[in-house]
């Protein structure tokens, strides 16, 4: 069963005088437990339909779907995006004048999920967990490298408790051996702890690590 | 990691940010609150003034008023006279003495006598009222209508010996009149009291010319003297003008009490209205008396003779009834006529204080408008730095009331530190500065000094209207940090820091996360 279903979305940018069409009528479904990675040159709307399914960017046609609702119209984009996912950017966009600690719990406060009570425990143990010991999550962020750096981002995705783990090129700024770590750590979040990955990349290694591979070119899903 | 938590983070984690809007806020603040204190300090300065007036008000012809109502209308005084203006009754001064305002009235009908016995008061010798020999000297009667003079009642003068006048000497009748006397004036006659004086009005033959005035021992010869029209008065009492102990021949009050006492007498109203009105008879015989034509122009004149006018007096219960008396009043006065009050006693500082005013309100809204100015801008580009910061918010569904609340805490948060510094600051500064600048004002206005000041109705009554000097003026001129100026000054500072935020918080909410992340 699909958590997240993508139904004959359009996508194009108004380039001069005629419209150019990114995302061309496509469809898939990504499902809980399930490492998905999307494929595709430089340019071909990777990036595009990722800001679609985090609903901060609409579809020009079509519906996207969480557990059957519109994300747009029946859940909202502000409240989807608070409570139902979790996104882990290239750049990590994390907020540099907090700790890593502060960053997780930030999410933590927006969200309207039901967490534990004592937040900064449950920040403390996730950033453990995922390899940022204690005296690095009291850390302002900018004193953290580029791996410690994504791996905060990505706790602060999962600290909200949710199933959907959305990622846009999440190595890209990072080298070989932090590559492997991090793709292991959201292999594992889909496989051990029964997420839902979807990550964008263009890495032909980390797609052959993918569960689900969807090959965007032309504004179409190629079948794999 | 709540909003508020957010706001504090970022105040201390950013400290060069927050140094730099907080001195900004800071100087603009004190620039705001300079300004403020003057106009506080203004406002308080009036109301001590106010408060320290005397609460006592008159009634004037307003003959600008009058003389606009003529303007274009010729008149050549032979044959076409100009209208007499409507007159200031008795009954009008009745029913504004009426008034809930009013705490105590009196009506002032003033007289002039004359005596060949009795000698107008001279200081030393130094008051020239002695006129020639042969020649009467005059008096100056003041009328009242109530058994406590107003200038006893308001402290001005005292009474030394005997008493004031009773309820049946105020009522008309008779011959002979109460008058109270000045104690210089009394022992420089050698008058005691219960000695009685005769004073009057010398209605005199006319001159071949028509002439009925003149001067010199042969104008005032015994038998060119057609009618003596003169009433009796029993001295009851005395009063003095009690000087204040550095009060010398250098001073104004000095040579105002040494007018006042020379010559300056009071009785009933109904003494000076019986004796004019006897005068005014004999005027209309005299010529049925000699061979003289009387001359045209004094035949001629404006049909009805107007009524007789009255100057009132009406001390109000508070000084600060005053504007509400002035409302319930005027519908009820005559036309062409005024209400006039103390104030002019301290027009100097009240002119000196508009011209300050006039600079710290323009002070005021350049300041104002400078502060959004600058601190919209400086908001905005702080806010361009941090928009990674405002996208990560709404990426992770922020509610953009609450960011939009998260600038505003951070803003007012440092703001209000800052203009409590420059509530201080700028009050110190300002009570420093607008005290200098007062001074200057006022030294360069006494060029017009108290000696050319405007002649009022209150000196023609005795109710000294003496200008304040400057150190008065400078004492009264308070430069307090009341809870008000206070109030507004934060009031409008942080109004100003909030509607400064307005054009920040356009901007966050058309970011567009989208742009900013990915
Ligand atoms: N604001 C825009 N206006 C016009 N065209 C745009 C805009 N943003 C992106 N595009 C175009 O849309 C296409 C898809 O862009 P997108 O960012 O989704 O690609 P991508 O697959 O993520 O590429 P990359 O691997 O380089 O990140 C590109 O050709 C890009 O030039
Ligand atoms: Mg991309």
């Amino acid at each position: 069963m699909a958590i997240l279903e993508v139904v004959n979305v359009q996508y194009g940018f108004q380039d001069g005088e005629n419209k150019r069409v990114i995302l061309d009528n496509i469809s898939a479904g990504f499902e809980k437990g399930k490492f998905h990675a999307i494929l595709g040159d430089s340019g071909s709307g990777k990036t595009t339909f990722l800001s679609l399914i985090s609903a901060l960017d609409k579809p020009h046609g079509g519906q996207i779907l969480f557990e059957n609702k519109d994300i747009n119209r029946d859940i909202g984009a502000e409240k989807y995006r608070r409570n139902h996912i979790g996104m882990v950017f290239q750049a990590y966009n994390l907020i540099p004048f907090m700790t890593a600690a502060e960053n997780v719990r930030v999410a933590m406060s927006i969200t309207e999920n039901d967490l534990p009570a004592d937040e900064a425990s449950v920040a403390y143990n996730l950033l453990d967990h995922i390899g940022i010991t204690r005296d690095k999550a009291d850390r302002t962020v900018n004193k953290l490298s580029g791996g410690e750096q994504q791996r905060v981002a990505i706790a602060r995705a999962l600290s909200t408790n949710v199933d959907l783990i959305l990622a846009d090129e999440p190595t890209g700024n990072l080298n070989e051996e932090m590559e492997a770590e991090i793709v292991n750590i959201l292999k594992n979040l889909a496989h051990e702890h029964d997420k839902c990955v979807v990550v964008v990349t263009h890495s032909k290694d980390i797609a052959a690590q993918a569960d689900v591979i969807f090959k965007l070119k032309g504004g179409q899903f190629l079948d794999e | 990691m709540n909003f508020f938590k957010r706001a504090t983070t970022s105040i201390v984690r950013r400290p060069g940010k927050t140094v730099i809007l907080l001195l900004l806020v800071f100087i603009l603040g004190t620039v705001i609150a300079g300004a403020i204190s003057v106009e506080g300090a203004i406002s308080n300065t009036d109301a001590n003034l106010r408060r320290n007036m005397q609460p006592i008000v008159s009634i004037e012809m307003n003959h600008q008023d009058w003389a606009n109502t003529l303007e274009g209308e010729y008149f050549d005084w032979i044959t076409t006279f100009p209208p007499h203006p409507p007159a200031l009754t008795v009954d009008h001064v009745r029913a504004i003495g009426a008034l809930d305002y009013v705490g105590f009235y009196d009506y002032i009908i003033e007289g002039w006598l004359q005596s060949f016995d009795l000698s107008p008061y001279t200081a030393d010798g130094r008051t020239g009222f002695g006129g020639m020999d042969g020649e009467p000297r005059s008096f100056t009667l003041r009328g009242t209508s109530t058994h406590e003079l107003v200038q006893v009642e308001q402290g001005i003068m005292e009474v030394v010996q005997g008493r004031q006048f009773e309820e049946s000497e105020l009522v008309a009748g008779g011959d002979r009149s109460a008058i109270i006397v000045s104690e210089a004036f009394a022992n420089y006659n050698n008058l005691a009291l219960h000695s009685t004086i005769t004073l009057y009005h010398f209605v005199m033959f006319p001159d071949e010319d028509g002439e009925l005035w003149g001067w010199g021992t042969d104008w005032w010869a015994d038998d060119n003297i057609y009618a003596r029209v003169g009433m009796e008065f029993e001295i009851i009492g005395f009063y003095d003008i009690p000087l204040g102990p550095d009060v010398d021949e250098n001073h104004q009050d000095y040579w105002d009490r040494v007018t006042h006492v020379s010559s300056t007498m009071y009785v009933p109203n109904w003494a000076i209205e019986d004796v004019d009105a006897r005068r005014e008879a004999a005027l209309g015989s005299v010529w049925d008396a000699v061979d003289v034509e009387q001359p045209e122009w004094m035949t001629h004149g404006p049909e009805e003779a107007p009524e007789r006018s009255v100057t009132p007096l009406f001390r109000l219960e508070d000084p600060t009834y005053l504007d509400d008396f002035r409302a319930a009043a005027t519908p009820l006065l005559p036309d062409h006529h005024m209400l006039v009050d103390l104030s002019s006693t301290f027009d100097g500082i009240s002119s000196s204080m508009a011209t300050l005013q006039t600079i710290s309100d323009w002070i005021l809204y350049v300041s104002i408008g400078a502060t959004l100015l600058i601190l919209s801008l400086l908001i905005t580009l702080f806010l361009r730095d941090r928009r990674y910061e405002m996208g990560v918010y709404l990426a992770l569904g922020e509610k953009k009331g609450k960011i939009i609340t998260q600038i505003l805490m951070e803003v007012l948060v440092t703001s209000v530190v800052a203009i409590t510094l420059s509530v201080f600051v700028g009050h110190l500064l300002s009570s420093q500065m607008s005290r200098a600048m007062l001074i200057n004002q006022l030294q360069a206005e006494q060029s017009d000094d108290h000696w050319n000041r405007d002649w009022t109705i209150f000196d023609q009554i005795g109710i000294p209207t003496n200008q304040m000097s400057v150190d008065e003026m400078i004492d009264a001129f308070e430069v307090s940090l009341g809870i008000e100026t206070v109030g507004l000054f934060y009031i409008i500072g942080l109004g100003a820091v909030v509607l400064s935020t307005l054009v920040p918080v356009v901007y966050v909410v058309t970011l567009n996360p989208k742009k900013v992340l990915m």
